[in-house]
Parts: C-alpha cells; structure tokens; sequence
C-alpha cells in the first residue's frame, strides 16, 4: 500500500474528522445560520426602506467569509496544542499528506461548500421576504435581489486588472492553516499578529528602499515603477517590464495559498508533541 | 523489534539523554522505572516517533519512527498517560478508529470491554477517567499492534481495574508482540514484567532480565544487623528489616520490584559490579 497517499485511507480519515467533529460543526453550520437571520432581521427593521440591497449582501457574505473561513482554519490543528490530542491525531495511521490533504478538504473546500450554501440559504428567504411583505418600500421596481457573490467577488483594479476577492480570501486561510500548525495555543490572535509584524516588516523594507533611492515617487502602486525627480527637467520614469509586474501579480494572488499548503503540510510532517 | 543506538536528545537547551543505548525485543514485557523528570515517557515518545532524536538512531520493526509512515503506525500503539479520545459513543468511536488497524480484533475489544465492565453503548465525554483509560486499553491490546507502548496504565485505575489490567495484559502477550510499560507503581505489574530498565539522569542505570535478577539478588528480611549493614539495600518494616543482598546461596527469592528499584537508585554502582561480574 503507497505509504504517501492511498485513496481508501484518505477515506477514512476524513470520515474519522467528520465522526470526532460532527457535533461541533453542525452546531456551528446552525450557529451562523441563526447570526445570519439576526443579522438581516436588524438591518431590515432600521432600513425598511432599502431592505436587503445587494451592497448590504456582499459585505455580509464577504466579512463573514472572511472572518469565520480564517478562524474555522486557525482551529483546525488545534488537537497539537495539547499534548493528548495531538499524540491522538499524530499516531492515527494515515501518512502526514493524507492528514494536511483532509485539512484542506475541511477547512477549504467543505468549508466554503457549507457556508456558501448556509448563506444562500438564508439570503434567498430574506431577500423573498423583503420582496414579498415589505410594502411600504418607495420605489419597489429598484429592489435589486439576490447577490452572485462569484460575480460580486471580480474587482476591477485597473483597466487590465480584475482582482477576484475569494482568491484574497483563500490566500488569507491559507495564512491562519499555517498558523494553527505552527502555533500551539492561541493560534488565531498569534497569526493576526504574525500578519501585522510581517505587514510593518514589508512596509520598513519599502520605507528603506525609497529612503535609498533617488528622490522621487512609485507611481501605479509599488516596486514596479518608479518616478525620478528630475528638478525642473523632464522626470524620468524607472519601469520593471510589464511582465515582471504581471507575474508578481500572479504569484501573490494564486501563488501564495498552494505554497503555504506546502509548508503547512511540510511543518505537518516535522510536528512534535 | 526496538533498537536505540546512541541516542540523544532534549528539550531545547534541557538534555533528556545522551548516547542512549536499549534493544527490545519481541514477546516480553519490559518495565521502564524511573524517578520523575528522568525521561520515561520522553523515551516512549520517541519510539512511537511523536519526538525526534537529535542524534543517533532508533529503528521500530525496521522503520525509522519519526517517518510515521502508516504502515509503522498500524503496528505501534501508545497508551500515554494524558490522553484524548473524542466525544462519541463507544460504537461509534470502534466504527471511525478500527479500519485504521487491519489486525484488529473486535471480539477481544468485547471481551477486553466486558471484563473491564465498561457499558458498550455509553459515550465516552460522560465516562470517569478510569473507565476512558479502560477503553483506550482495550482498543490497545485489541489492535495486536506488535509494539505496544504504555505510560503510566495504573494511573486513575482503582485496585480492581488494575488487577484485571494484570489479566488482560498476561492473555494479550505473545511471541510476536512487545509491551513497554512505564511505571512508577511497580507492585502493580510485578508479576507481569520480564524485564526491568532503570533510567536515571538520562541514562540506562539498569536493564536485567527478571531472571537473572533473581539468580543474583536475593530479596528476604533479616535480622542479623551484620546483614542488614552489609545488604545492598535495607529497610526496616514491622515484622524486621527487608533487605536485598547479593544471592550466594542460588535459591530463587520473590522479587519485590520497588526494593529492587530502591536498591538500584540508591546503590547503582555495587549492582552493576554485580551483574557485569
């Protein structure tokens, strides 16, 4: 039997994870489906006028997405933060890829399946109820229905670049799945602010770099293209090629997630408890 | 089935041993003692590869432990002292925990649960202490994983427990199987332990068999004081002293395993002369 991955083992742990975790989740698939209701049933009572705008859906999708999606992620190792549960998690015979493979079909895709589908769920009952017994809605033919959050989530950078949100989001999980890894106890708030030294490490090196240069000023965003000062002359315009832009354009936003998949699993592999 | 060559390791800047060397072998069942902090459970940790040697080497039924490969873990399992077992019911916890062990043998599992009188149907989160650490053991013994590792099993077992522990782990031993069990209460596997390994101060102090121990030592109480003062290890009790002296005579006494452990940690030296004579 291949001892990296086997299908039929790979089966089995991710329906052990489900037996272990099923309480938990289904109480917390229900938990956030009751949030939800409370939280549209508030925004319809101060706002009757415009219920249930499609502005007010995406940022109730993309926040919640968001903030539950990294934190069901910052969770998922948490067993080897405690010495029992992780020589439990460890020692169950499956290999170490088949282990952060079921990981990622948790926290990745079942996790977006679920809270997708809890979303529509509810969204499609409260924008119905918003169409169907709010009567005293000014102008009925604006009401603007359900939100395509697959649609919502394409942001037109530039003119050339259209930014995808859940590509930001998965890169964002794929952060706090490193962290529960890594970090044995308080695993969210430690990658938050893992995040925000890392952020003030990036901004020092950016700071020092322009500190360094010629003076002048970047120009479209940062590290691409830089504009010299010229004292009363022409500036001059310092400009990496474009496809150097666009492939670190493309690096960080598909590029980071499966990489941090990797050191997830590759510090998977070397945890000791 | 265990071999430890030159093993070292610690916990960042706290060595836990250094140069360790240990062979266990298939068909006994070997008693770690030790006093507290020495590395017991440490060891242990490292055989089921929870824990990385920083050098040398410890090779588990010719796998490499700190691998995990799962066809090492189907043959390697541990009973730590602190452990976990998830909020189901018994049923269910045999149905997702099983197909991981294909020797496992679910009739023994039963029977291993009915001598423990544990109720089959019951959910684990509602069970004592006592009566998880009863389940956790069955399953154990029930998964003839060739090398089973145990930490401290007595712990949290109350005197009847532990008498059917004894049954169990004598009915669960055989020629293919090795059981390392760490313990500080000795008395509560002395028949049961073939072979005793002190550790002290991250090093092998001792490590006989329980045969030759008692070809050599000699465990009885004694009243001469010549023979309490020249005995490698004494100690008064109501009915006299009880002593361990070296066995010149060649009759076989009872070991008593916590006079041996005290006898070994307080007179190492004399000991090792006498069983490296």
């Amino acid at each position: 039997m291949n001892q990296f991955f086997n299908l039929h083992r790979f089966s089995l742990l991710v329906a052990k994870h489900w037996a272990d975790n099923k309480k938990r989740y289904v109480l917390s698939v229900l938990a956030f489906i009751g949030l939800l209701v409370g939280w549209y049933t508030f925004t319809i009572l101060i706002d009757s006028r415009f219920p249930m705008g499609q502005g007010l859906q995406m940022v109730t999708f993309f926040f919640s997405l968001f903030t539950v999606g990294s934190f069901y992620a910052s969770q998922y190792f948490r067993d080897l933060g405690s010495r029992a549960k992780g020589i439990n998690f460890l020692l169950v015979p499956a290999s170490a890829f088949e282990k952060a493979l079921c990981s990622l079909l948790y926290t990745v895709v079942l996790f977006f399946v679920v809270f997708t589908l809890s979303f529509y769920l509810v969204d499609i009952v409260m924008v119905w109820i918003a169409h169907n017994f709010i009567t005293d809605i000014p102008y009925p033919e604006d009401q603007q229905g359900l939100l395509n959050v697959f649609d919502a989530a394409k942001i037109h950078a530039s003119p050339k670049t259209t930014v995808n949100i859940l590509w930001i989001y998965f890169s964002l999980q794929s952060v706090f799945l490193l962290g529960s890894v890594y970090f044995e106890k308080y695993s969210f708030i430690k990658t938050v602010i893992a995040g925000f030294v890392l952020f003030f490490i990036f901004f020092c090196f950016v700071y020092i770099l322009y500190d360094l240069m010629p003076k002048g000023d970047y120009v479209n965003g940062i590290l691409t293209s830089y504009r010299i000062k010229n004292h009363g002359k022409e500036d001059y315009l310092v400009k990496l090629p474009d496809w150097i832009g666009q492939l670190l354009y493309y690096i960080f936003m598909y590029g980071t997630a499966p990489f941090l998949y990797i050191v997830t699993y590759v510090r998977l592999k070397e945890k000791q408890v | 089935m265990v071999s430890i060559e030159n093993v070292s390791f610690a916990y960042r800047k706290k060595p836990v041993f250094n140069g360790l060397n240990l062979r266990f072998e298939a068909g006994h069942v070997y008693g770690l003692l030790g006093k507290n902090g020495t590395g017991k459970s440490s060891l242990l940790r490292n055989i089921a590869g929870l824990l990385f040697p920083q050098k040398g080497n410890i090779v588990v039924n010719g796998f490499t432990p700190g691998d995990r490969l799962p066809v090492f873990l189907q043959d390697v399992f541990m009973v730590p002292e602190e452990f976990y077992l998830p909020d189901i019911s018994v049923p269910d916890f045999i149905k997702s925990y099983v197909p991981f062990y294909p020797r496992f043998n679910s009739d023994k599992f039963r029977d291993y649960i009915s001598i423990f009188e544990i109720p089959a149907d019951s959910t684990l989160q509602n069970m004592s202490y006592g009566q998880k650490k009863k389940v956790l053991i069955s399953f154990a013994l029930a998964s003839n994983a060739k090398l089973l590792l145990m930490d401290e099993p007595t712990n949290g077992l109350d005197i009847m427990s532990k008498s059917q522990l004894r049954k169990i782990l004598a009915q669960a031993l055989d020629e293919e199987r090795c059981i390392i069990i760490s313990t500080h209460q000795v008395k509560d596997l002395e028949n049961l332990i073939d072979r005793i390994t002190v550790i002290d101060d991250g090093k092998i102090l001792f490590d006989e068999t329980i045969d030759d121990i008692s070809k050599k030592l000699s465990f009885r109480f004694a009243i001469d004081q010549t023979e309490v003062a020249e005995a490698l290890y004494a100690e008064s009790s109501l009915a006299g002293n009880v002593i361990v002296t070296a066995n010149t005579e060649g009759e076989e006494s009872k070991i008593d395993l916590e006079l041996l452990y005290k006898a070994i940690v307080t007179n190492s030296r004399k000991i090792t002369q006498l069983f490296h004579a």
